[in-house]
């Protein structure tokens, strides 16, 4: 759907690249039908490949633990199942939080599954959250036509990144038309009688009403485990309901595992895959690997894409690393000027004793291919002044890197606590 | 109830760490079973 939103966005901008287009207008419905049968092509591949796989029962329908080996399955329309098996693995995912809104319950609202299945484009979405689900559902949205407003109850956008980084995020959002308003709390919701909605928000300068056609909710995730009745297997769970595990993605009971965004930590879906891979390493293979330290890379596809793996510029400050910080902005890379697409910066962390890159953010054309570079020179514990040195084809994003790394060192050394 | 059935393998969730894990798991010669509410394919696919 974001790739739909691009094309909008391109084809409004057409006539700075030359291009003479009409009106642009998003048929939603045609979009959500190109969404379905990318959808429908996933989940199809992964169904047939199950069912070709000897050994293996697909079994539909909602386990429930008795014992610590011992789960109930039951589904509608047939009769419970009663299953037990030497070892279990806990894949049930996370779901939308709801979060505490006075009238949340009896107003129309969407999530992030929900909002991917309307059929036109909403007159104005207001979306509360600024995380990466709020950012690119708000900004694909704005592309399709719709008027948004944005509502976060942090001092930036994106919690965890760097405040540099958030607030050039935030210009962004601004510059595509989005009303982004922070340190704003939603504290209530009513719907009209034409089924507007109305949003009572407390910000720095007291309450204020948002008016809205639909409401999206994008306030973070939470773990699925209701359902699972895990006490009566014994699998401890932390305060927020996630699924505790070791290093190993052991429970707290000797032949449960947990894998993917049920556990806490980074809910991506190749950190999912490679809970996969340590199971797979550590039971079939009797090795011992270990989610510690493993890289988290992940792309924010918003556009421009915000790309980023390891350490952000605060973490590294807040371990008393010494510390360079490198960045070029969009506007100075041939690639970026070329394309037309100069908003953003590169960024990235290096250690100022041993010359490795620490992280990087990546917020620009295709962002996250850019960081994929830099992460493959941290898998492969490679200075700095490898990448500066480095032959990259011209005129690729790649070959910026060199600029990147040579603009650090003309700044001088700086030596930061 | 039906009778119990036993796995030397349960996966619950066919998400994208589960569905390759039940398949591994299987090939090792493991008898296993893969227990889905709905969609086949996790978050990612499926929900957004």
């Amino acid at each position: 759907m974001a790739a739909s939103a691009r094309v909008a966005y391109l084809a409004r901008r057409a006539s700075e690249y030359g291009v003479q287009t009409g009106p642009v207008e998003v048929n939603l419905a045609q979009v959500r039908e190109r969404k379905q049968k990318v959808v429908e092509r996933f989940r199809n591949g992964d169904e047939q490949i199950l069912k070709a796989t000897a050994n293996l029962d697909v079994i539909r329908g909602k386990a429930t633990f008795i014992d610590a080996k011992t789960v109930i399955v039951k589904h509608a329309g047939s009769d419970a199942r009663r299953l037990s098996a030497e070892r279990i693995f806990i894949n049930t995912g996370a779901r939308p939080v709801i979060p505490p809104i006075d009238g949340l319950n009896r107003v129309p609202s969407l999530d992030s599954t929900s909002i991917m299945e309307l059929d036109a484009v909403p007159e104005h979405l207001v979306v509360v959250g600024g995380g990466y689900i709020a950012i690119e559902f708000g900004q694909m949205f704005r592309r399709y036509g719709s008027q948004v407003t944005l509502i976060e109850r942090g001092e930036q956008l994106l919690a965890r990144e760097d405040s540099d980084v958030a607030e050039e995020v935030y210009k962004i959002l601004r510059e595509d038309g989005i009303d982004v308003r922070l340190k704003s709390t939603a504290s209530r919701v009513e719907a009209g009688a034409q089924g507007e909605i109305s949003l009572t928000v407390n910000g720095g300068s007291g309450k204020s009403t948002v008016k809205g056609s639909h409401l999206l909710i994008a306030a973070g995730r939470r773990p699925n485990v209701d359902h699972l009745n895990l006490g009566a297997a014994g699998v401890e769970m932390d305060e927020k309901g996630y699924v505790k595990v070791n290093d190993r993605l052991e429970t707290s009971v000797p032949g449960i595992y947990a894998i993917g965004d049920v556990k806490p930590g980074p809910a991506f879906t190749h950190i999912s895959y490679d809970d996969f891979r340590i199971i797979q390493i550590n039971l079939l293979q009797k090795g011992d690997a270990r989610i510690e330290g493993r890289p988290v890379p992940y792309t924010i596809f918003m556009d421009p894409q915000l790309g980023r793996v390891g350490l952000t510029e605060k973490e590294a400050r807040a371990q008393g690393r010494s510390i360079r910080v490198a960045k070029l902005s969009m506007a100075r890379v041939a690639r970026g000027i070329e394309c037309g697409e100069t908003r953003g910066f590169m960024k990235a962390i290096v250690d100022a004793e041993t010359n490795q890159i620490l992280g990087c953010a990546i917020l620009g054309m295709e962002g996250g291919e850019v960081m994929a570079v830099l992460q493959v020179a941290m898998m492969g514990q490679l200075p700095y002044t490898v990448i500066r040195d480095g032959i990259f084809a011209h005129p690729t994003l790649a070959e910026s890197l060199n600029n990147l790394f040579m603009a650090m060192d003309a700044q001088g050394l700086h030596e930061e606590k | 109830m039906a009778a119990e059935q036993s796995y030397g393998a349960m996966v619950i969730g066919a998400g994208q760490g589960g569905i390759p894990l039940s398949m591994v798991l299987a090939r090792a010669g493991l008898r296993t079973a893969v227990v889905e509410e709905r969609y086949l394919g996790g978050s990612c696919v499926n929900y957004g």
